[in-house]
C-alpha cells in the first residue's frame, strides 16, 4: 500500500491542530490533517469564548506569528470588550464571545481551503516508529500514512470517559468517540497522567426570563485581534450576556446531593483545575460565601442554546435541573444538554523540547491538552509552535524556539517542559515575570519579524506591522516636540507648557483624553494607545528589559567542552548522568534538560563561577 | 572539591573548654573512626547517635594518643548529611593536632572554611539564613556576634522576614487575582494598600538600620589612630592592649606598617589601628603607607586623632583634621603629665569637639576613652532584637527589597495601574524570599487559589 510521502502530518483538528497544520502548509510544507469528524473542525466544545486575562495575549501573539485565531475570533464574534482596562495596559486584553456554528465554519472553510493542506477523515489507530524517530501513522482502518513529522493534538480524546453523576461511559467529549488506541501506543515511549475537567449544562434561551438578570454587554467601539482585520462595523450588532446569581436553595440542593457527584465519591480519579472548580467545589470549598456570580452567555446569534458560566458540574441530570431553578431568572429553565466531567490521558510534558518535539521520539511533537494544559489559546498556542517546527524540521531548517522572555507562549512552554504539572495547566498573566513587556498590543512588534524571516507572513503583512511601528515612532517623536494647548493648561490645571510627551507620563492624561483635546484623530485611537502605553511606563519598560537583557545573558553563558561534571559536588546523581550524557553548550541548553531543578542550575553557575576565577578571568 | 571525598576539622576553638571535638564527614568518616579507637563495640557495629568510650590509638602504631568518646552519626541523618563520626578528645591543641594528623594520615583531608555546613546546605538539612548563620557563627569574633548567630540558627531573622513577606502576599495575591480573574476578584482598596505597605516599609527601615550596628558587631568597629609623628600614637595603643606590641621610638616614621590590635569592651571588638605618622613624607615606602591610611580613615567608624599637648598645634595638624572632620573623631590631647602649652579654644578651625586629655604613657584617663568607645558603641548595641541583624549577603537583598518598596510606594502615590504596582510589588517578595531560600509564583497562585473562589 503505497501513499505519497508527506511532510507533515497532524492528527486532530480542535484549535492545536488547526493553527499546527496551516503554519505548516504556509511553510510550504506537504502536509495531512486527520480529523475524527470533518465537521467538529474548530469546534468549541465547551465555553465558546476567546481571548481574556492571559489568553487575549496569546490570540494576539498567535496572530503575530501569522495564526489563524483571532481573524477567527474578529470574524465570528456576538460580543467584543476590554478586560482589566483600569489595570493597566499591560494586562488589559480582549474577550470575545463567539458564534460557536460560525467559528467552525469558518475554520472548516480556511483549513479546507489551504494550499498544501490535504484533510481526511479517519481515527488514528497507532504510530510508526523506526530507530527512534516516528515514520508515519495508521488508521483504525489500517491504512498507513507516512511523513517525516507528526504532530499529535488529540486534546481529551485519548481514552476519555465522561461522567454525568455516577453515569460515566467512553467518548472524548459528548456524542463523540474517545481514541483508545493510540494512547497504547503512546504508554509505550511516555510517562502518561490522568486529568480531568467539565462544562456546565446547557439551558434553551425561551426558558429564561432575562428581566431578573443584569445585563453584560460588549464594548461600543471597534476592537480586534487581528492586525490583519480590516475597520467593520460588526461591533454595532452585539448580543448582551446575562448576570445571575447562585442563592442559598441551590448550595443547598448541590450539598444535599453530594452522595451522587462522581467528584465526592471518589469515581473520578484525575485532577481537575484549581482555577475552574465545578458549582460542588464552590459550594463546600467556600461555604462562607452566600453567593457566587453565574453569567448566562449565547452559543450562536440564531439559536436557542445559551451557555451557564461558572455552573460546571458533574452531578446528576435531575439535580442540576433543580439547583438551576433556583436562580433569578431560571425559575422555569428547560435544561437542553446537562453538564459534565470528562476524564483523559495526558502525557506529563516534561518529555518534550522547547520546540514541542518529544524527547524519545523524534519527529513527533505533541501540542495542546494533550500535554496537560486546558483552554483553546493555550492549544493553538502551542499548536502552532509544533506545527512551525514539525515543518522547520521536515524541511531540515534550524528549530524555532519562543523564550520566556519573548512571549506568552514561550512562558507556557518552558513552564510546561520545566515545571511539574499536577493540574490542568492554564495561562495566567501572573506567570510571566516580563508581564509589562508582553503585552497585546505590542505583540507583532514582538514577533511578526521573526514569522516572516521563516515565511510565515507575507510582504503585505509585514509592511503593515512595519508601517504601524513607524506610526507609534512618528507620535512619539511629535509629542516630543509639540506643547500640549492652553486648553490643556487650564483644564488641568498646569503650571507651564510642557510638551504632550511629559503630559501623558500623567495618570489623567488617557487616549480619550488625547482624542478630546485633538491631539489624534478617531482612527488613530489604535495606534496612539500604543504610542502612549511606550510613553507612560518607559521607566518600568526599561528595568523591565534590563531583567531580560540580564537573564539572555546569564543564558547564554558557555559550559566550556572540557567542563567535568564529576568535580561538581552537589548535583543530584540523575541530573550529574543527564548533563554528561547531553553536554549542554550553554545555561539556557542546560536548563532544557528534563528533570533539572532550579537547584542543580546554582551550583553549576557557582562552579562556572569558581572555574573563571581559577583560570583568572 | 568533590562529594566522595572525607573531611576532617577540629569542630572547637582550640586552648579553651575542657573537650575538644574532631569531625568527619563523608563516606570513610566511620572506617577512620573505627582504625583511630579501641573501643571494639564501635569497631564491630556501632549504634548511630550513641556515645562510646575508649582509648585513641594511632591508626598504625597502635599508640594511645588520648583517652575519650566518640560518636558515629549515619547519614543522612546527621549535620551534614553524610557519615559524620564526632571524636571527643581533650583539649589540648597539641592533642587535638594529633589525633587530626591521625585522620589525614587514614586519608581524610582537612576541610575548607564553612565546608561542613556547605554540605549541610547541599544535601538539604538546612535554609539559607541558617547555613549563613552557621558560617557566621564559626567567623564570630566576639560574644554578641556568636548571640546574633545563635539567634539565626533559631530562625529570629527568618521569622521576622517571614511575617513581612506573609503581610506583603496577601497584598500580591490579591492583586494578581484580581488582574486574572477580573470578573470574579474585586480590585485591592487602594488606601488599604498603601496603609500596609507603609507598615511593612517601616518594618524593613528599621531592619536595614539596624545593619550598621551589625557590621560592628560582625566584623568590630573599626578605630584608626592618626596623628603626627611622635605625638604618641603607639603609646596609646599598648595601653590599650597592655602589652608593648607597638614599636614606640622617638624617631619620627617608625611606625611604618600598620599595627593592629582587637581589644573587647562591652561584648564588642574594637579593631585599633595604628597608622603611620602622617605627614609629608618623602620616601616611597613611607608615601605608599600614607596612601593606605588616607584609605583607613575613610572606613573607619571612629577615628583617634592623637595630638601633643605638650606643644601648640601647627599646619601639619590643621592639615590632618582637615582629612579626618567629616568622620566621627576622638580628639585626644596626650601627653598630659607633661606642661600643656596647647589650648584648645584657641583653634577656631575645630569645630564641635571636645577635647579628652590623657597620658598615653602613663596609662591616665585611659579610663574615659575606653568609656566613649563603650557609651557610643557597645552600649547602642546592648538595645538592639540582635536576630535582626544579617550577613552582607541577606543585608543587600534587604536593601534591594527597600528600594523596591519605595519605588512601589511612589507609583502607587502617581496613580500607576495595579498591573504595575505589581511588579514593584513581586521584586520586593523576590528580595525578601531571597533571605528565606523562597520563590514567589507558584506561593502567589497558591495563594489566590486558596482564598478566592475563581473559576467559571
Amino acid at each position: 500500500m503505497s501513499t505519497p510521502l508527506y511532510d507533515v502530518i497532524v492528527i486532530g483538528s480542535g484549535h492545536a491542530g488547526i493553527e499546527a497544520a496551516l503554519s505548516s502548509a504556509r511553510l510550504g510544507c506537504k502536509t495531512l490533517m486527520f480529523t475524527i469528524n470533518i465537521d467538529n473542525i474548530g469546534l468549541m466544545p465547551c465555553n465558546p469564548s476567546i481571548g481574556g486575562a492571559a489568553k487575549g495575549q496569546i490570540v494576539g501573539e498567535i496572530d503575530a506569528l501569522g495564526g489563524e485565531m483571532g481573524l477567527a475570533a474578529d470574524k465570528t464574534y456576538l460580543q467584543l470588550k476590554i478586560l482589566n482596562r483600569s489595570r493597566g495596559p499591560a494586562v488589559q486584553c480582549l474577550r470575545s464571545q463567539n458564534d460557536k456554528r460560525e467559528y467552525g465554519f469558518y475554520m472548516k472553510k480556511t483549513v479546507c481551503n489551504q494550499q498544501n493542506l490535504d484533510v481526511k477523515q479517519a481515527m488514528i489507530h497507532s504510530l510508526i516508529i523506526e530507530e527512534g524517530a516516528v515514520k508515519g501513522v495508521v488508521t483504525d482502518l489500517g491504512k498507513a500514512y507516512m511523513a517525516k513529522s507528526v504532530v499529535i493534538t488529540t486534546g481529551t480524546f485519548l481514552k476519555g470517559r465522561m461522567h454525568v453523576g455516577l453515569c460515566s461511559f467512553s467518548g472524548g467529549r459528548v456524542g463523540e468517540f474517545s481514541a483508545e488506541s493510540l494512547s497504547d501506543t503512546l504508554i509505550k515511549y511516555f510517562r502518561l497522567g490522568r486529568l480531568k475537567t467539565g462544562t456546565p449544562p446547557r439551558l434553551d434561551s425561551r426558558s429564561i426570563d432575562y428581566s431578573k438578570m443584569t445585563p453584560q454587554p460588549g464594548d461600543d467601539e471597534f476592537l480586534r485581534f487581528s492586525f490583519r482585520t480590516q475597520y467593520n462595523e460588526g461591533y454595532k450588532h452585539q448580543i448582551s450576556c446575562h448576570l445571575t446569581r447562585t442563592t442559598e436553595a441551590t448550595h443547598a440542593v448541590i450539598l444535599n446531593n453530594l452522595d451522587r457527584s462522581p467528584m465526592y465519591q471518589k469515581v473520578i480519579k484525575g485532577v481537575g483545575p484549581r482555577y475552574c472548580p465545578s458549582i460542588e467545589d464552590k459550594v463546600v470549598r467556600f461555604s462562607d460565601k452566600s453567593s457566587h456570580q453565574i453569567f448566562i452567555e449565547p452559543e450562536a446569534r440564531d439559536g436557542n442554546e445559551m451557555y451557564a458560566q461558572g455552573l460546571n458540574t458533574s452531578l446528576p441530570e435531575d439535580v442540576q435541573e433543580a439547583f438551576l431553578k433556583t436562580m433569578p431568572g431560571l425559575e422555569n429553565v428547560e435544561v437542553l444538554k446537562p453538564g459534565y466531567a470528562v476524564e483523559y490521558d495526558f502525557v506529563y510534558p516534561d518529555q518534550l523540547l522547547p520546540t514541542l518535539e518529544t524527547r524519545a521520539i523524534r519527529g513527533l511533537f505533541l501540542a495542546g491538552q494533550i500535554n496537560g494544559t486546558s483552554g483553546y489559546e493555550e492549544a493553538a498556542g502551542q499548536g502552532i509552535v509544533a506545527g512551525i517546527n514539525a515543518g522547520l524540521s521536515a524541511q531540515g531548517r534550524p528549530a524555532f524556539v519562543l523564550k520566556r522572555q519573548d512571549s506568552y507562549i514561550g512562558t507556557m512552554i518552558d513552564d510546561l517542559i520545566t515545571k511539574n504539572i499536577f493540574e490542568p495547566y492554564r495561562m495566567l498573566t501572573s506567570r510571566s515575570e516580563y508581564r509589562l513587556l508582553l503585552r497585546q498590543d505590542n505583540a507583532i512588534f514582538r514577533l511578526s519579524q521573526k514569522a516572516f524571516d521563516i515565511g510565515l507572513l507575507s510582504l503585505d503583512h509585514i509592511r503593515l506591522v512595519n508601517d504601524q511601528r513607524a506610526q507609534v515612532d512618528s507620535f512619539v517623536k511629535e509629542w516630543k516636540k509639540k506643547p500640549v494647548s492652553a486648553s490643556v493648561i487650564s483644564r488641568f490645571s498646569l503650571n507651564q507648557k510642557i510638551p504632550i510627551y511629559d503630559f501623558i507620563k500623567r495618570p489623567e492624561a488617557t487616549v480619550e483624553v488625547l482624542i478630546e483635546e485633538g491631539f489624534v484623530k478617531d482612527v488613530d485611537k489604535e495606534v496612539a494607545s500604543k504610542a502612549a502605553v511606550e510613553i507612560k511606563y518607559e521607566g518600568y519598560l526599561l528595568k523591565q528589559s534590563q531583567d531580560v537583557d540580564k537573564v539572555s545573558r546569564f543564558e547564554s553563558q558557555v559550559i566550556p567542552d572540557y567542563f567535568d561534571y564529576d568535580l561538581v559536588h552537589g548535583l543530584k546523581k540523575e541530573s550529574r548522568e543527564k548533563f554528561k550524557l547531553l553536554r549542554p553548550n550553554t545555561l539556557f541548553d542546560a536548563k532544557k534538560v528534563a528533570g533539572i531543578n532550579p537547584a542543580d542550575i546554582m551550583i553549576l553557575v557557582t562552579y562556572l563561577e569558581k572555574l573563571r576565577l581559577d583560570r583568572g578571568e | 572539591m568533590n562529594g566522595s571525598e572525607t573531611i576532617c576539622a577540629i569542630a572547637t576553638p582550640l586552648g579553651t573548654g575542657g573537650i575538644g571535638i574532631i569531625r568527619l564527614s563523608g563516606p570513610l568518616a566511620l572506617s577512620i573512626g573505627q582504625a583511630l579507637f579501641s573501643s571494639s563495640a564501635f569497631n564491630t557495629a556501632p549504634t548511630p547517635r550513641y556515645v562510646y568510650y575508649g582509648a585513641i590509638l594511632h591508626p598504625v602504631t597502635r599508640h594511645p594518643l588520648d583517652e575519650g568518646c566518640m560518636v558515629y552519626f549515619q547519614g543522612p541523618q546527621s549535620y551534614t548529611g553524610e557519615d559524620v563520626v564526632e571524636i571527643q578528645g581533650h583539649s589540648s591543641p597539641f592533642i587535638l593536632k594529633t589525633i587530626l594528623q591521625a585522620c589525614l594520615d587514614s586519608g581524610a583531608r582537612l576541610a575548607t572554611k564553612g565546608e561542613f555546613t556547605k554540605r549541610a546546605f547541599i544535601h538539604g538539612k538546612m535554609d539559607l539564613t541558617k547555613a549563613e548563620s552557621v558560617i557566621d557563627l564559626i567567623h564570630a569574633h566576639s560574644s554578641q556576634a556568636q548571640s546574633v548567630a545563635l539567634d539565626h540558627l533559631k530562625g529570629s531573622l527568618h521569622g521576622h522576614i517571614q511575617a513581612l513577606r506573609k503581610s506583603l502576599m496577601l497584598l500580591l495575591e490579591h492583586m494578581e487575582g484580581s488582574i486574572d480573574f477580573p470578573d470574579e476578584i474585586e480590585p485591592l482598596d487602594r488606601t488599604h494598600l498603601q496603609e500596609q505597605l507603609q507598615l511593612s516599609y517601616d518594618k524593613i527601615h528599621r531592619i536595614l538600620h539596624l545593619q550598621d550596628f551589625g557590621k560592628h558587631i560582625r566584623s568590630g568597629v573599626l578605630c584608626v589612630i592618626v596623628g603626627k609623628p611622635n605625638v604618641g600614637k603607639s603609646s596609646l595603643l599598648n595601653q590599650f592592649l597592655g602589652e608593648n606590641r607597638a614599636i614606640v621610638s622617638q624617631i619620627a616614621g617608625t611606625t611604618r606598617d600598620f599595627i593592629e590590635a582587637d581589644i573587647e569592651l562591652g561584648g564588642l571588638t574594637f579593631r585599633l589601628i595604628d597608622t603611620a605618622g602622617v605627614r609629608e613624607a618623602q620616601d616611597t615606602l613611607e608615601r605608599l603607607g600614607i596612601k593606605k591610611v588616607k584609605a583607613l580613615i575613610e572606613k573607619a567608624d571612629v577615628v583617634l586623632w592623637v595630638v601633643d599637648g605638650s606643644q601648640p598645634l601647627d599646619a601639619t595638624d590643621e592639615a590632618i583634621y582637615k582629612k579626618i572632620k567629616h568622620k566621627k573623631t576622638y580628639w585626644i590631647v596626650n601627653k598630659c603629665d607633661k606642661p600643656q602649652r596647647l589650648h584648645p579654644k584657641a583653634y577656631s578651625w575645630i569645630k564641635k569637639l571636645d577635647p579628652l586629655l590623657l597620658s598615653a604613657k602613663k596609662g591616665l584617663a585611659l579610663e574615659t576613652l575606653k568609656k566613649c568607645l563603650y557609651e557610643d558603641f557597645s552600649k547602642k548595641t546592648d538595645a538592639i532584637d540582635l536576630g535582626l541583624l544579617c550577613n552582607v549577603r541577606q543585608s543587600h537583598c534587604l536593601a534591594q527589597a527597600h528600594a523596591a518598596l519605595s519605588s512601589l510606594i511612589t507609583s502607587l502615590r502617581m496613580g500607576f495601574e495595579d498591573a504595575v504596582l505589581a511588579i514593584d510589588l513581586k521584586q520586593t517578595l523576590l528580595q525578601l524570599g531571597e533571605i528565606t531560600g523562597d520563590s514567589v509564583t507558584e506561593e502567589v497562585l497558591d495563594g489566590v487559589f486558596s482564598r478566592f473562589c475563581v473559576g467559571k
